[in-house]
């Protein structure tokens, strides 16, 4: 009896515990395809003579992105990206190609936090913190997120983007 | 003395047969490249229900930008956008697809010969002798192709494409 009631306990003590964390899992859950939403738009980034822009369309319930920079007036890159859901790891993909590189590249986007995403190498995804190269993206303002690219864990470059429209 | 002259013997043998084996493979090596331009053009399939597939690809890079549509008694019941690149790392392309409504698909292709070419999903890329679903095509000529969709290695069903332009 004692032994069953012990038992019992514990079990009871378990599903408490275990409906707690499912809760609070639920409760911090990002929306990853709503919070995307927020970088849609034009944007601008100008650093001396270079100015990078971002085209940021909505395309269903993902995005159509084209990216230039500019030197003086004249395009030196420029890239086409599609973003989407991918449901099975809950994360967004981002297939880019670029207009003079033949090759295509895959990227992880996730939200960690309302305002703030991470974006790593899709290769890189089963052990990401071993990415060499790593993209942070924070939006301070409805019209301003800065990006941060680091490589080998040192910061490269930090650019801020501002909203055209 | 007659043990290492055997040796020698078989090494030069297996050094023969080893230079024979590259020439044939860099010989035979698939430009997939300069194949994935065949598809470049608009292309309409049409089944028995009314329904017409276009897919029209336009270049970017080396890659291809592409707008589909489904259209059904006049209507459009799918539509979507691809964008689809080389990856040097495993010598195929990779298609990224956008339907609306739906997540993001990415699926590897490669041509396996100058005309027939196989696409899998991209997540079995490491064992595409095990996938589920796979497409296999063949350019019947520069304005035709015929697409099968296979499943458990049962074809399942076939679409042809002809170039519109």
């Amino acid at each position: 009896m004692k032994t069953f009631c012990l038992t019992t306990m514990i079990a009871l003590c378990l599903s408490f515990c275990t409906t707690g964390i499912k809760a609070q899992t639920t409760q911090t859950k990002l929306n990853q395809v709503e919070l995307m939403k927020q970088f849609t738009g034009t944007w601008k980034s100008e650093t001396n003579d270079t100015t990078y822009i971002i085209e940021d369309k909505p395309y269903g319930d993902g995005h159509e992105v084209y990216m230039k920079n500019e030197t003086k007036g004249k395009i030196i890159w420029e890239e086409k990206s599609l973003i989407g859901y991918d449901k099975k790891n809950d994360m967004l993909i981002e297939a880019m190609i670029e207009h003079n590189s033949p090759n295509i590249t895959l990227f992880s986007i996730w939200f960690s936090s309302s305002n703030k995403y991470e974006e790593i190498l899709l290769k890189d995804i089963p052990n990401p913190e071993k990415a060499t190269e790593k993209d942070f993206f924070e939006l301070k303002s409805p019209d301003l997120f800065i990006d941060t690219y680091m490589k080998n864990n040192k910061i490269v470059s930090v650019d801020t983007f501002k909203r055209v429209k | 003395m007659k043990t290492i002259c055997l040796t020698a013997l078989i090494a030069v043998f297996l050094l023969f047969c080893l230079n024979g084996v590259q020439a044939q493979y860099t010989e035979t090596k698939l430009n997939q490249v300069e194949l994935f331009k065949q598809w470049i053009g608009t292309w309409k399939s049409y089944n028995a229900k009314d329904t017409t597939a276009f897919w029209d690809a336009k270049s970017y890079g080396t890659g291809l930008e592409v707008n589909l549509k489904v259209v059904t008694k006049g209507k459009i019941v799918v539509e979507g956008k691809q964008l689809l690149g080389y990856d040097k790392r495993i010598d195929k392309y990779i298609q990224a697809e956008m339907v609306k409504g739906m997540d993001i698909e990415i699926v590897a292709i490669w041509f396996i010969s100058k005309h027939k070419y196989v696409s899998i999903p991209y997540s079995d890329i490491s064992s595409p002798e095990k996938v589920y679903i796979k497409w296999e095509g063949e350019f019947k000529s520069t304005d035709t192709i015929l697409e099968t969709t296979v499943v458990n290695n049962k074809p399942v069903k076939t679409w042809t494409f002809t170039r519109v332009k």
